[in-house]
């Protein structure tokens, strides 16, 4: 019987069980688990083109809505190629910890359409002047953002989401005084050069 | 000392040591579906299924089976004595390697 001698197929020594062990548990949680750096690198140059796209139109080197264009684009290709990472790391699995990163995962995108109602609130009925708004925008996503890297970071134990987290509410509390179009460009090259660095960091740990 | 540390016979085999790695590194009470498991390990269906079975008859192992979206899904969990077994097979290899951690 085939059965039969699949059955026998014994570990050859009590090392060679524990290394099946460990490689097997490695590859297990590898696959299972978001490559957060993924994320970091997506978001990194999403954040990276709003800045400085925001920055150069700031400067009037080419019209506001080209920056508009650029930096909506970036958010749309980064969400997609996020929510796409997620889900596939999350194929098959069931239970507590597939429920908490679901509900962690939506608050996301309910978090970042809710700054977004709230922006667009503060220009309809606000009144808020355009140079008001371009200090006021990143300051609010980068702020929202960041306590959510960081909150991450303290639940599952990344010490790399935690700091940047941190970093990312630093530059949005910061970044206000900097004055527009400046603002953008901290915005951009702080906050996302900070998730590109952590991002290129991890990536060339898990080589 | 208590003599050399019997090694669990229904874990003692290449393919269930490997199958019941993977299902210990999901945290407890956490499962994963059969066609996932099987990518995981990269095992055919026939040989994963006669492997599980062996677990599932030791009680290391839960099979469910429910209906998402009216397509029929089957999980697999670690049973609390299939984690336990694991944990006690993982400190017997140490043993036997002269690890006292």
């Amino acid at each position: 019987m085939t059965e039969h001698a699949v059955d026998d197929d014994r570990p050859g020594s009590p090392a060679d069980a524990l290394a099946i062990i460990r490689n097997q548990q490695a590859q297990v949680s590898s696959a299972i688990s978001p490559k957060a750096y993924l994320f970091f690198l997506f978001w990194g140059v999403a954040w990276i083109v709003m800045g400085v796209s925001g920055f150069l139109a700031g400067l009037g080197l080419f019209p506001g809505w080209v920056a508009g264009v650029l930096g909506t684009a970036a958010i749309v290709v980064a969400g997609a190629a996020s929510a796409v990472v997620g889900i596939r790391s999350g194929r098959g699995l069931a239970g507590q910890s597939s429920r908490q990163g679901m509900l962690y995962g939506l608050c996301w995108p309910v978090s970042m359409i809710g700054v977004s109602v709230f922006v667009a609130a503060m220009s309809a009925v606000g009144g808020l002047s355009s140079d008001q708004m371009a200090i006021m925008v990143p300051a609010a996503y980068a702020l929202v953002v960041g306590a959510l890297y960081a909150a991450s970071g303290a639940v599952w134990g990344s010490l790399n989401n935690f700091v940047l987290g941190l970093w990312i509410v630093v530059v949005g509390g910061v970044s206000p005084f900097l004055g527009t179009p400046a603002n953008l460009l901290f915005f951009g090259v702080g906050a996302g050069g900070g998730m590109l660095a952590v991002g290129i960091r991890e990536l060339v740990r898990s080589r | 000392m208590t003599g050399v540390p019997q090694l669990d016979p229904v874990i003692h085999a290449q393919a269930r040591l490997r199958v019941t790695a993977s299902l210990a590194t999901l945290c407890e009470g956490d499962r994963v579906t059969f066609p996932r498991l099987q990518e995981l390990l990269d095992m055919t269906a026939g040989n994963l299924s006669t492997h599980l079975r062996k677990l599932e008859d030791a009680g290391y192992v839960l099979i469910t089976k429910a209906h998402e979206r009216r397509t029929p899904v089957t999980y697999v969990e670690l049973t609390r004595d299939g984690r336990r077994a694991f944990e006690d097979y993982t400190a017997a290899l140490k043993m036997l390697l002269g690890d006292a951690s």
